[in-house]
């Protein structure tokens, strides 16, 4: 058989799992999994407005012998226009998410593709449960957003599986 | 590659050892064999599309939009407020996050991947 993977996003100080594999992840200034438009990013009149980190990881259910090379990626086109960022790293350890301040340790989301993806893991991995590293999301709006409707952005998970 | 047109989300392939011995992987509807004992044949799945936009954010300011526009132009021709409707809609995406599910074979520096439909062969290393 093969492994029944989700995405979960998790939350608060315990790590709250949601599952986000049929959904849509919500970068916001607060740290829950709600889709709604409460605590937005808001253009600032200079500098930058950060969101809370936003924490991601593969779950294994089901049966299945090993997964190995979990990875993330981007169409590698950021199309949220001008002065509006999405920063992306791995982290092996799950903490309480927290309002980003800078990008210190992130990269350009839109710099990981298909072939150049952030690891989140090489294995292999065997039995169920959260496995790999945390993906880890921030948004920054700086002063320089043009506002307005941008378009929807996308991510890939991806592994290899026997 | 595509996923099968009649199934909103592909069936992942299952490997098991077939006869004699050799490395099999199945959909239920295609199969890729792999002879060589030296060869390899592994899952490379993908989940496409997290972080869709909810729908509400799109269309919120985009109907306050119209709605301004009808107010200052209450004589607006009904070609154009359907047609600015129309727009609207094309706003929001129906895509929902989508499952990839290839099997992969390898013999040396040669890959096979193959997603049930289509089958491609190559050194490269593909990633869906």
């Amino acid at each position: 058989m093969a492994a029944t993977v989700t995405i979960l996003e998790k939350n608060g100080a315990g790590g709250t799992t949601t599952d986000k594999t049929g959904g849509t992840v919500r970068l916001k200034k607060a740290d829950n999994s709600t889709v709604d438009l409460n605590n937005p990013l808001v253009k600032p009149a200079s500098g930058s407005d950060w969101s809370f980190e936003k924490w991601l990881r593969l779950n294994f259910a089901g049966t299945y012998t090993q997964a190995s090379n979990l990875k993330a990626y981007t169409d590698g086109s950021s199309g949220l226009g001008t002065g509006i960022n999405l920063w992306a790293k791995a982290e092996a350890s799950y903490a309480t998410p927290a309002q980003a301040s800078s990008s210190t340790g992130y990269a350009n989301a839109f710099t990981y593709t298909s072939g150049a993806p952030l690891s989140l893991g090489a294995g292999p991995f065997t039995g169920t449960g959260e496995k790999g590293d945390h993906l880890v999301l921030v948004c920054e709006v700086q002063s320089t957003a043009s506002g307005g409707l941008t378009p929807s952005e996308t991510l890939t998970l991806a592994w290899d599986e026997i | 590659m595509s996923a099968a047109p009649h199934l909103e989300q592909p069936v992942p392939f299952r490997i098991f050892e077939g006869a004699d011995g050799v490395k099999v992987a199945s959909n239920g509807t295609a199969r890729i064999t792999v002879l060589d004992d030296s060869g390899r044949l592994q899952l490379r799945r993908a989940i496409k599309g997290l972080a869709l936009k909810p729908p509400a954010e799109v269309l919120i300011p985009a109907l306050n939009g119209l709605a301004t526009e009808l107010l200052a132009d209450p004589a607006m021709a009904a070609e154009a407020a359907v047609g600015r409707l129309l727009q609207i809609v094309g706003m929001v995406p129906l895509i929902k996050p989508r499952h990839v599910e290839w099997a992969m074979a390898t013999l040396g520096d040669v890959h096979v991947y193959t997603d049930g439909v289509d089958v491609i062969v190559t050194r490269a290393e593909l990633t869906p």
